[in-house]
């Protein structure tokens, strides 16, 4: 019986665990920490897992449990004094410690927009979450998801243009 | 005029992308046919989408950080003793778990502004209405029960359990439970409301603080969060709960209150009424909703006033 139910959390970390493992160190920055992050996530949900809502689809409640994480750790972080939360919502940032080859205008582009504006592009379409399952994640209103996601693709659209002269 | 970021911010745009076109499909190819300049609009939104879609990332080893993990979980304490009401709370609880652990495998959302009909295995149809989410685990025949869950609101049109072997039909419109019993009426859970009303057959609904309750044809049921309890009261004209699947809005003395309730609901805008006065304005007679901006004039107009259509918001002086 315990061996079927761990099948159950294996399919679902595999299922999920590369998508969540790049949104992680978009907040965290750092590859050690991001995994640290999931496992113990999953750590925890194995532990609870009498608790688990059985009435909705996994995913968005799996980012949402994960945000809800690396706010914690980023708010620990804070009083350590390695990250300054002062002023802004979010800290996302599509992992600017990897090296990508070859590095894309897109990428530069993505680059230039505000923390929360990357967080929500890549919440929509690197994890393919809705903009109201967004809402739900980042707390924000589903109004100013969409919002910020419009801003978002005008700056990257004239962005990408610009370059296209340059 | 448009631009793709007008278009990038709809799920239902970008799911259509996104699944090469097996979504939404009859939406967007009407879309684009009204207007021959957006042929070049979605050219380019759709580009984006994909270049969006395929910003690289690197790769990452899921096996080894589980094979980390794995060591780490402690096995669940074994029980002592079964005692036979333990081992059922067991069984019921490798249920929910082992629900849990697949992810959900039928899911139906629309978009704002947009029906969809739905056939379940067992051949009952459900209408979907905009901004809704129909969804369902599982094989039914397993554990003898055909169970959905909903959120926004739908019609349902239900085979009877006799013809599925006697397995009944429950839907899980949280708080609200219903068990049918063959049948058709209109479901909607919204917020701080739920209402079902019954068109045909018979059902019995239930919340957690409220007992079951059956219902008659022509009887709507009503369950307010606010006010924690459930009211059952009886409708004449049934098209209210059911005109809206053939796209067309339909009132009966409903209050103006109700209406922007259903506006903000089915199109995502924030609603503003300046003349407070006027949400309690009762309105009857029909609508066509297939165009929003058709929908919103002609409330304004059995309402004497101006509406003024916005992206983001509909307001009426």
């Amino acid at each position: 019986m315990c061996a079927g139910k761990q099948e159950g959390l294996a399919a679902l970390f595999r299922a999920y665990y590369s998508e969540m493992y790049h949104y992680a160190l978009g907040m965290l920055n750092d590859e050690a920490s991001a995994k640290d992050a999931v496992q113990q996530l999953f750590l925890k949900l194995w532990e609870k897992h009498a608790n688990l809502p059985s009435e909705a689809p996994p995913k968005p409640y799996l980012f949402r449990a994960l945000r809800f994480a690396l706010v914690d750790e980023l708010r620990l972080r804070q009083r350590t004094k390695m990250v300054d939360l002062s002023g802004t919502a979010s800290v996302f940032a599509w992992h600017p410690s990897v090296q990508y080859e070859p590095e894309t205008k897109l990428r530069q582009a993505i680059q230039q927009l505000s923390a929360t504006q990357q967080e929500i592009i890549f919440l929509r379409f690197y994890n393919q979450l809705s903009y109201s399952e967004i809402a739900e994640i980042t707390s924000l209103q589903y109004q100013s998801v969409r919002n910020a996601a419009h801003r978002a693709i005008k700056k990257l659209r004239t962005f990408l243009k610009k370059d296209d002269f340059s | 005029m448009r631009t793709p970021a007008d278009l990038l911010q709809e799920d239902r745009f970008i799911e259509w992308v996104t699944s090469e076109g097996k979504l939404h499909d009859d939406y967007w190819q009407q879309w684009i046919a009204t207007d021959p300049q957006r042929v070049q609009l979605v050219a380019e939104a759709r580009e984006l989408v994909q270049q969006l879609n395929a910003v690289p990332r690197p790769a990452v080893d899921a096996e080894a950080a589980w094979q980390d993990l794995q060591p780490q979980l402690r096995p669940i304490p074994k029980m002592r003793r079964m005692h036979w009401w333990r081992a059922a709370a067991a069984a019921a609880l490798l249920v929910l778990a082992s629900w849990w652990w697949w992810p959900v495998e039928n899911t139906y959302q629309t978009a704002y502004g947009e029906l969809q009909r739905v056939e379940l295995p067992d051949g009952t149809v459900v209408d979907l209405r905009a901004n809704s989410k129909l969804w369902w685990s599982g094989d039914w025949a397993d554990g003898g029960l055909r169970e959905v869950h909903l959120e926004g609101e739908a019609y349902f049109d239900v085979t009877s359990a006799d013809s599925q072997q006697g397995m009944a039909f429950h839907i899980h419109a949280s708080p609200l439970e219903v068990r049918v019993l063959g049948t058709e009426f209109s479901l909607s859970n919204r917020k701080d409301a739920t209402a079902l009303a019954l068109v045909e057959g018979k059902v019995a609904v239930q919340t957690e603080n409220s007992p079951e309750q059956q219902l008659v044809p022509n009887q709507r049921y009503q369950w307010s969060a606010v006010e924690g309890r459930a009211q059952v009261d009886t409708f004449t004209n049934a098209q209210t709960y059911t005109a809206w699947r053939a796209g067309v809005w339909h009132f009966e003395q409903t209050p103006f209150r109700d209406i922007v309730q259903q506006l903000e609901d089915n199109y995502g805008k924030t609603v503003i009424v300046r003349d407070q006065d006027l949400l309690d304005k009762k309105l009857t007679g029909a609508a066509p909703a297939t165009r929003l901006e058709g929908l919103v004039n002609s409330i304004a107009a059995s309402l004497g006033v101006q509406v003024s259509l916005e992206v983001e918001r509909i307001e009426f002086r």
